[in-house]
């Protein structure tokens, strides 16, 4: 028999492959019978696969970058400036933006595990998990910046890092690079990466 | 935010750290929609917890009678020969 009822008790030690094929199974007999539609399993993948994003972050910040008062309410309160944008976090889910400045940098980690603001930044990169990441960017974030991401801050800049955990999460608010002053807030939205809204990147001029 | 970007009703893990964990996922989370699974059947989330969940996705789809465990296992016998063939081929 393949699938007896024993892997029921004992979740954890199904092998790999097993789960896949299981998952598989799942799939296709709540398709059969009818309890889910194929659009409503393709629609939330692709929630997580490709909606989400980190665009939903840049539309963000781009608005951050051309109105001051829309700014200064996601600093005060991220989810609900966020909410303004039809950007709605998870449920318990609080989030809170730090500004770049020209003194300080932000860069945002989950030293606990691997909490990241899904709602506005997407998927999250497969090292912000690492536990090399974890480590090294507490202990030494300039280097880290440096070394693993080639983001030099200068010495008179100081570097802040912000621990996220489940209730709250942090996101940075890159600086507004210089040359793009004429540029539309789609325009700019386009301008801002992942990498530069967890704070280990840099917005690139146009 | 139009229905479609919608978060769905059930919080996932931070991470997917395969593509079967993501599927895993989206099956529960759509049985959530559809009120035939309870958000609160599922614990804290997390990419391995993601194993329990589809343990409680199969132990409810049997429970309710959705899915009987002679369907479960001919599903899955189908898609172990489906893999075998694949790795023929």
């Amino acid at each position: 028999m393949v699938a007896d009822s024993e892997p029921l008790d004992r979740p954890y030690l199904v092998p790999e492959e097993e789960v896949v094929l299981r998952v598989k199974a799942l799939e296709a007999l709540v398709l059969e019978k009818g309890l889910v539609s194929s659009d409503a399993l393709d629609r939330i993948a692709a929630h997580y696969e490709d909606e989400v994003g980190p665009r939903h972050g840049a539309r963000v910040v781009a608005r951050a970058w051309v109105d001051p008062e829309f700014k200064q309410r996601l600093l005060d309160d991220a989810t609900a400036a966020c909410e303004e944008l039809g950007v709605q976090g998870l449920r318990g889910e609080h989030l809170r933006a730090v500004e770049n400045t020209s003194d300080v940098h932000n860069v945002v980690v989950c030293t606990l595990c691997s909490c990241y603001p899904w709602s506005v930044l997407g998927l999250p990169p497969s090292w912000y998990k690492s536990p090399e990441y974890r480590a090294k960017v507490v202990l030494e974030p300039r280097k880290t910046l440096a070394d693993d991401f080639g983001l030099t801050v200068p010495d008179e800049v100081s570097v802040r890092v912000w621990d996220s955990n489940s209730e709250l999460r942090y996101f940075v608010v890159p600086e507004r690079p210089e040359h793009a002053e004429d540029m539309s807030e789609d325009q700019l939205a386009e301008l801002v990466t992942r990498e530069s809204m967890i704070g280990v990147g840099a917005v690139a001029a146009p | 935010m139009s229905a479609s970007s919608a978060p769905s009703p059930l919080a996932p893990p931070a991470t997917f750290e395969a593509p079967w964990q993501l599927r895993a996922y989206v099956i529960a989370a759509a049985l959530v929609e559809q009120d035939i699974l309870d958000p609160s059947a599922f614990g804290e989330a997390g990419a391995e917890a993601l194993r329990s969940w589809l343990t409680t996705v199969q132990q409810t789809l049997l429970a309710q009678g959705h899915v009987s465990i002679e369907e479960l296992d001919a599903e899955i016998a189908r898609q172990v020969a489906a893999a075998a063939a694949r790795d023929i081929h």
